[in-house]
């Protein structure tokens, strides 16, 4: 008990403050992003167009300065992470879980299923995601509903690789035969004795999965097939700022710095959760 | 076995098949034994013999993609588990015949805890639901002698010590009241003063219960504590069956012979052990006569031709060997 009582000490020590708290950060602005923002996102105001940010010669009026139509880009980077961790949330709640059921009904049942399963998801995996997004957005109009789906259809391909996987190492326990002995089913098995052990690994996955789906969508905003203006979107307003790049660069600039930031907190807590999960789970 | 009783297990002629990249071959080739209630059968042979796929094949939990039970009958109380529907058979296990494995470190789930593995069997089986449940898995972790049941219940596997956790894994094989316990090698990773206890704990446990047990296993020790009678496996087939102190008195077999010569004695200070030379066949090499000849000193031309019959001779051997045809 003492030593993995230290263990543990030791381990959270190692605890990624900074990323954590910017993780907390974006959740609570997300959360709250009506209140945090001091301006109107949307509120064009033409006697107040680029203005510079605070530390650049402007005021705290705009303390990140403002854009073509003199809209706050602060109050726009605010909103914008609603926007932004919405679509990663919604997509990984979709495709995880449509992925993670695949991938236990692939892995444990094997056979023709599985092959079903593993192929779709190469071909889902090699199809590229910002092409269809493409022709989604031209036929039926992007929106954010598109966004979600078309980030989903890539990413239950990844949960069902991996969670088959885990699947297929769990169920050759011994356990699991035991729990064959006892009379459980299929269903019983996968739901009480394989699910639980995956948890850990499903929690690092989705981790990971919200600075790729937070740059995707960013891209497919860039490229007008993501969530259509005037919502301000990361990737929408890197898209917009970018012809006034030579006079107004914090147009771009800002969220783009947001993004990286996001990005690479949401990253390095992964890392560090698989890192303290994993052993941990092995150990046992 | 005071008491002239019908077998509760009956397994006749049984054959399973194992199929892979390698070929096809028989893992159980034409196994029939007996089990009595409240008896214990011993189930001994090298590594591979197929002692655990003839465990498994009772349950008919041999996996399914590489395996397939081709022939005979497994009768348990008088009905053919062979013919039963997979919902049916779900009915058996647990219930009425159930298993413990080997590594006690691996039997049990790491992420559940020790209460949740055990109430999951009571539910099944018995249909307990909230405090009837606790008081019924207390009373199995009493029955095992684990100290603190209330505390155990609360515990995650990893807490326990091996000889702990077979005792787990023996009160969530006990949960359903089962006619006969499977035993594969359940001592094999405990240390020797732990197996002891946990032989003794089984034993007064089939005394209460009039438990049937097959216990599977390749450590004569054991053996002779154990087991009323034992069967010896060699290349999927039962070579010979005798009751223990018979067997251990006077092998019929040239294997069982060989097999208990190669057990080190502690009062003999031999120079060499004893080995018996040659490999056991692969289970795809093609088969004819008797499995055992190739390696056997006694073997005859007859043995390499044609596969011995199995024999009950006067002394209560069976056997399946041509020494013993007259």
């Amino acid at each position: 008990m003492t030593l993995t009582s230290i263990r543990r000490f030791a381990r959270l020590r190692r605890l990624p403050l900074l990323p954590l708290a910017m993780v907390a950060a974006t959740v609570l602005v997300a959360l709250f992003a009506d209140v945090l923002a001091p301006h109107d996102p949307l509120g064009i105001n033409p006697a107040a167009r680029q203005m510079p940010p605070v530390f650049a010669g402007g005021s705290w009026e705009h303390p990140l300065g403002t854009d073509r139509l003199g809209r706050d880009v602060f109050s726009r980077i605010v909103l914008g992470t609603q926007i932004s961790l919405g679509v990663a949330v919604a997509t990984i709640l979709l495709g995880g879980l449509i992925g993670t059921v695949l991938g236990l009904v692939a892995g444990y049942r094997g056979g023709w299923i599985d092959a079903l399963v593993m192929r779709s998801a190469d071909g889902f995996l090699a199809f590229p995601s910002i092409l269809l997004a493409l022709v989604l957005a031209v036929t039926v109009g992007p929106s954010f509903t598109v966004v979600v789906v078309v980030l989903a259809l890539v990413l239950w391909a990844r949960f069902a690789r991996l969670v088959r996987g885990e699947v297929l190492a769990i169920k050759e326990r011994d356990y699991i035969l035991l729990a064959r002995v006892a009379g459980a089913g299929g269903a019983y098995i996968v739901w009480r004795h394989i699910l639980p052990n995956i948890l850990n690994t499903l929690v690092v996955l989705c981790t990971l999965q919200v600075g790729w789906a937070i740059i995707v969508e960013a891209s497919l905003t860039f490229l007008g097939a993501g969530v259509p203006p005037p919502t301000p979107t990361w990737g929408g307003m890197v898209a917009e700022g970018l012809d006034y790049i030579e006079s107004a660069w914090w147009i771009s600039v800002m969220p783009g710095l947001a993004i990286l930031l996001v990005v690479f907190s949401y990253n390095t807590v992964g890392d560090w959760l698989r890192d303290v999960l994993d052993p941990q789970l092995r150990n046992v | 076995m005071t008491q002239q009783a019908q077998p509760i297990l009956q397994v006749r002629n049984l054959v399973t098949r194992i199929g892979g990249k390698r070929g096809f071959g028989n893992a159980v080739d034409d196994v029939s034994f007996d089990l009595m209630p409240g008896e214990t059968l011993g189930l001994v042979g090298e590594s591979g013999s197929g002692k655990s796929m003839t465990c498994l094949s009772v349950l008919r939990l041999t996996p399914p993609a590489a395996t397939h039970i081709t022939g005979g009958q497994v009768i348990f109380d008088g009905e053919d588990l062979l013919r039963k529907t997979g919902a049916e058979m779900r009915g058996y296990r647990g219930r009425r015949i159930s298993m413990i494995l080997q590594d006690p470190m691996r039997a049990l789930n790491p992420v559940l805890t020790v209460g949740e593995q055990i109430f999951e069997s009571l539910r099944l089986h018995r249909g307990l639901r909230g405090a009837a449940l606790r008081e019924a898995a207390c009373e199995l972790l009493e029955r095992v002698r684990i100290p603190d049941p209330a505390a155990g219940l609360t515990a995650y596997p990893h807490h326990f010590s091996g000889g702990m956790r077979q005792r787990v894994v023996g009160a969530i094989a006990l949960a359903g009241n089962p006619d006969i316990l499977i035993a594969d090698e359940p001592t094999t990773a405990l240390d020797v003063t732990v197996q002891a206890a946990f032989l003794d704990l089984l034993k007064s446990i089939q005394r209460q219960d009039r438990l049937g047990i097959l216990f599977v296993t390749h450590d004569f020790a054991v053996v002779s504590r154990m087991c009323d009678r034992v069967a010896v496996m060699y290349a999927g087939r039962i070579v010979e069956t005798a009751p223990t102190d018979m067997l251990f008195d006077r092998p019929r077999h040239p294997y069982t012979e060989s097999l208990l010569r190669s057990v080190p004695d502690v009062d003999r200070r031999e120079e060499r052990l004893y080995a018996i030379p040659g490999q056991p066949p692969s289970v795809f090499a093609p088969r004819t006569g008797c499995p055992f000849a190739p390696r056997c000193p006694r073997a005859m031309d007859r043995c390499r031709q044609e596969t011995p019959p199995t024999r009950r001779l006067d002394d209560g051997h069976e056997v399946s060997c041509w020494l013993h045809e007259e």
